[in-house]
């Protein structure tokens, strides 16, 4: 059974504190996880360097990340150029 | 690093500088339309609108960041000269920074999600934008370069943050999505530095970037992306051959959907490009790096912080007064050094007092520069072509006095335009410039400060006034008064002579208010007015509410202060001269004058000593009603007293301004005339010029 964890709607710098503290215990725990970012409604650089530095180590010990993005965070991530690495993660983009 | 530090202390920064930013675009874009403004001008309101896109997005407030953005966009093509003014250009912008201002209102009272741009703002912002695209390269000969070099090229941009880009307020998200804007773009992100989540602090900025990006646009365009951002990032930008471009990444969702170029340019060397640094110092506007090299600067100050030190100083002039006294008392042998070291405490106190209340001081031209943008607009609306002239922003005036004096002076303004000032064609017809003129000056008399509103328009028609004041049942048609008591009934709730009510001023309210607001200032106003030249406001004001200069009392065993600016004389009275007018009002002759006199020890409610008049003093004061007579025991020193708030330290007391404490330790309470006269129930319409003559 996968973890989930539900980001908040706003993913900006003033609140990536949370959430970081969140996803490291998720680290320090088993399994996959899912990363529910289907509300994010904003984001800036820091929430999706925390989102890019969580899949990283997550995939660093052989466990996967289930990302769903919102299609804000589709959107930056296509911007600051990780959508590919972050592909694998990445739920199936709903046809629009 | 707590969120509340961010939430909070930055929040107000934001606000804050927001607030700045705002008021130099506004400034910018009516030098721009007067068609005063230069390209440093055009350069400075579009680095101010790049800033709040910047802090808005910090702060997620995507209306801003979208309604600035667009701002930026059409500032950004007049920057480049692809665009030239225009006055729709003007006030399209301006209507922009009025939706700024009311999304920052909110996010002031403490809300994160501002209204929505409005669409059509957005739409008109965008036409101007885009016709400007369609127009620029043909039709339009610019100014500047930058626009022969239409070509596409490709840029290599590394883009290396520091680590605290982030936390000073940018976001490497916005710079990249800055660069799609410009063209075609390929991302590729480096998380080379990017340490494990448990040593992350995500509020640093770990990632980096190499961006490879088609685009018309001029190296300058891209530099100047990360114009705000050079000192927080290690950045390179090359410029290379057409022929070398890589097809866009599919997944780069660039706006502008261009193929990269097929055909090269045949001059475009792959010359390394300097990187911005230099390149803004040798570029056309090399004031930018300096720009703050001939300004003294200024800090912000916590106004509680200043007003804590306001309160020491406070204590200072009071331990001062007490020494003072104390060596009038103390014996002789000891006298001249204590005399000598008084005089030394009290100049230190006077000048630390006069340093720290300088701390409170603000230039009036803060409350001036929303004036030019007031008129222009009304005269648009009316039709009317009026100048404003201002003249001594720089004079100081104390913080809560000048946001009092704020609203005031914008209504005297308004109404001045909008009353004074007669249309063109009327103007021309009375040989006067088309071109009507408003001008407002502020500056030092003495211990306050004067501003004059004057306007060249068509003045007040006295007649019409008297009339009008007639008709309100306020002056018997029979009444005789002068023409400075007629001018004055302008000031009377109710009363507005403006032919047409329209719905900037010319309701009635207004005047009366305005100078209610003036006078709880300690300050007055006067209007002077010729018929077909003009009207002359003048307003004095003191420079401060937390010192005045009093001048003190005795009614029975207590002291009182009266403040000093609203003593006219003070007389030995006779009784002779007193009439009783019944229900205990009694009026005093004073020469040609009725003067409504008050026994300040019966309202009060003290047991005076003087029960004949001859036994104490009269001092004639200002009152809003006009001169009134105050009865007391006897008149004592004059000094300056710090004012202490009763509201504050006690409560609210009618006929009592506040409090302070004397010299000798006691407390003393400061009369407050205006309270005092409404206690007595003296009436302001029988006398509209506050005395009213005598017949004989």
């Amino acid at each position: 059974m996968a973890a989930t964890y539900t980001c908040p709607p706003e993913l900006m710098i003033s609140k990536v504190g949370d959430l970081h503290d969140r996803l490291v215990e998720a680290l320090q725990a088993e399994g996959d996880v899912i990363v529910d970012a289907s509300a994010v409604e904003r984001i800036d650089g820091a929430g999706l360097q925390l989102l890019y530095a969580f899949a990283k180590d997550l995939a660093k010990s052989q466990r996967s990340l289930h990302l769903n993005p919102s299609p804000v965070v589709r959107d930056a991530l296509a911007a600051a150029g990780l959508t590919d690495v972050m592909s694998h993660t990445l739920a199936e983009e709903p046809p629009s | 690093m707590s969120n509340g530090l961010f939430s909070g202390q930055l929040r107000n920064i934001f606000i804050e500088e927001t607030d700045d930013g705002l008021e130099l675009m506004e400034q910018g874009l009516l030098q721009l339309d007067a068609g005063t403004g230069d390209s440093d001008v055009v350069n400075s309101v579009f680095r101010a609108a790049h800033s709040i896109k910047g802090g808005g997005g910090t702060f997620g407030l995507t209306p801003m960041v979208q309604l600035t953005h667009h701002a930026e966009s059409l500032l950004d093509q007049i920057r480049l000269g692809t665009r030239s003014w225009s006055s729709e250009i003007g006030s399209a912008l301006l209507s922009a920074i009025d939706e700024l201002r009311s999304m920052l209102e909110t996010v002031r009272n403490g809300s994160d999600a501002p209204p929505q741009p409005s669409s059509e703002l957005l739409a008109r912002l965008e036409s101007l934008t885009d016709a400007a695209f369609g127009a620029a390269p043909n039709s339009e000969p610019s100014p500047s370069p930058k626009v022969e070099v239409a070509t596409e090229k490709q840029f290599h941009i590394d883009f290396s943050p520091h680590a605290d880009l982030m936390a000073t307020g940018n976001d490497p998200l916005l710079l990249l999505r800055e660069l799609q804007r410009l063209g075609s773009v390929h991302v590729t992100c480096c998380d080379e530095r990017l340490p494990p989540m448990e040593l992350l602090d995500p509020r640093d900025c770990h990632l980096t970037w190499t961006v490879r990006l088609s685009t018309i646009s001029t190296v300058e365009d891209v530099q100047e992306v990360f114009a705000w951002v050079e000192d927080e990032c290690d950045l390179e930008i090359r410029e290379e051959p057409a022929v070398d471009a890589a097809p866009p990444a599919p997944d780069a969702e660039a706006p502008v959907a261009e193929t990269p170029a097929t055909a090269p340019a045949a001059g475009a060397a792959p010359a390394p490009v300097q990187p911005p640094k230099d390149a803004s110092a040798a570029s056309n506007e090399p004031s930018r790096p300096k720009k703050t090299s001939g300004d003294p600067g200024s800090i912000r100050v916590g106004i509680e912080k200043v007003d804590a030190l306001v309160d020491m100083v406070g204590e200072l002039v009071i331990t001062q007064s007490m020494l003072s006294q104390l060596s009038r008392e103390s014996d002789a042998s000891r006298l001249e050094a204590l005399r000598a070291g008084v005089q030394q405490l009290e100049r230190n106190t006077r000048e630390l007092q006069e340093g720290v209340m300088r701390m409170r001081m603000l230039p009036i031209g803060v409350v001036f520069a929303r004036l030019p943008r007031l008129v222009r607009d009304l005269g648009r609306q009316l039709g009317k072509d009026v100048e404003l002239i201002t003249t001594g922003e720089t004079t100081e005036l104390d913080k809560t006095v000048l946001e009092k004096i704020s609203d005031p002076l914008v209504h005297l303004v308004r109404n001045s335009v909008d009353h004074g000032i007669e249309g063109a064609d009327r103007r021309q017809t009375l040989g006067k410039p088309a071109r009507g003129t408003v001008e407002i000056t502020a500056s030092h008399r003495g211990g306050a400060v004067l501003i004059e509103i004057r306007d060249d328009g068509g003045g007040i028609d006295v007649e019409r006034l008297r009339a009008k004041a007639v008709e309100r049942g306020l002056i018997a048609p029979s009444d005789e008064l002068e023409r400075a008591a007629l001018l004055d009934l302008i000031f009377h709730p109710g009363l507005s002579t403006a032919e047409a009510v329209s719905d900037i001023s010319g309701r009635g309210v207004g005047m009366d208010v305005v100078r209610r607001n003036i006078r709880e200032l300690g300050g007055s106003i006067e209007v002077n007015s010729t018929p077909g030249e003009g009207t002359r406001l003048t307003i004095r004001l003191p420079l401060t509410l937390a010192i005045l200069d009093g001048q003190l009392f005795r009614l029975g065993a207590q002291t009182y202060v009266l403040p000093l600016v609203s003593v006219i004389e003070s007389l030995v009275p006779h009784t002779t001269r007193l009439s009783a007018l019944g229900a205990g009002a009694e009026v005093y002759r004073l020469r040609d004058s009725f003067i409504p006199l008050l026994r300040l020890s019966k309202l009060y409610g003290l047991p005076g000593d003087a029960r004949r008049l001859e036994d104490g003093l009269l001092i004639v004061t200002e009152s809003p009603q006009g001169p009134v007579g105050l009865f007391v025991d006897e008149l004592l020193g004059q000094q300056q007293v710090v004012i202490k708030s009763m509201e504050t330290n006690f409560g609210r007391v009618d006929g009592v301004a506040g409090a302070t404490i004397l010299g000798n330790g006691s407390v003393a309470l400061i009369a407050d005339v205006p309270s005092l006269t409404r206690l007595h129930g003296v009436s302001p319409s029988r006398a509209p010029n506050g005395a009213q003559h005598c017949a004989a």
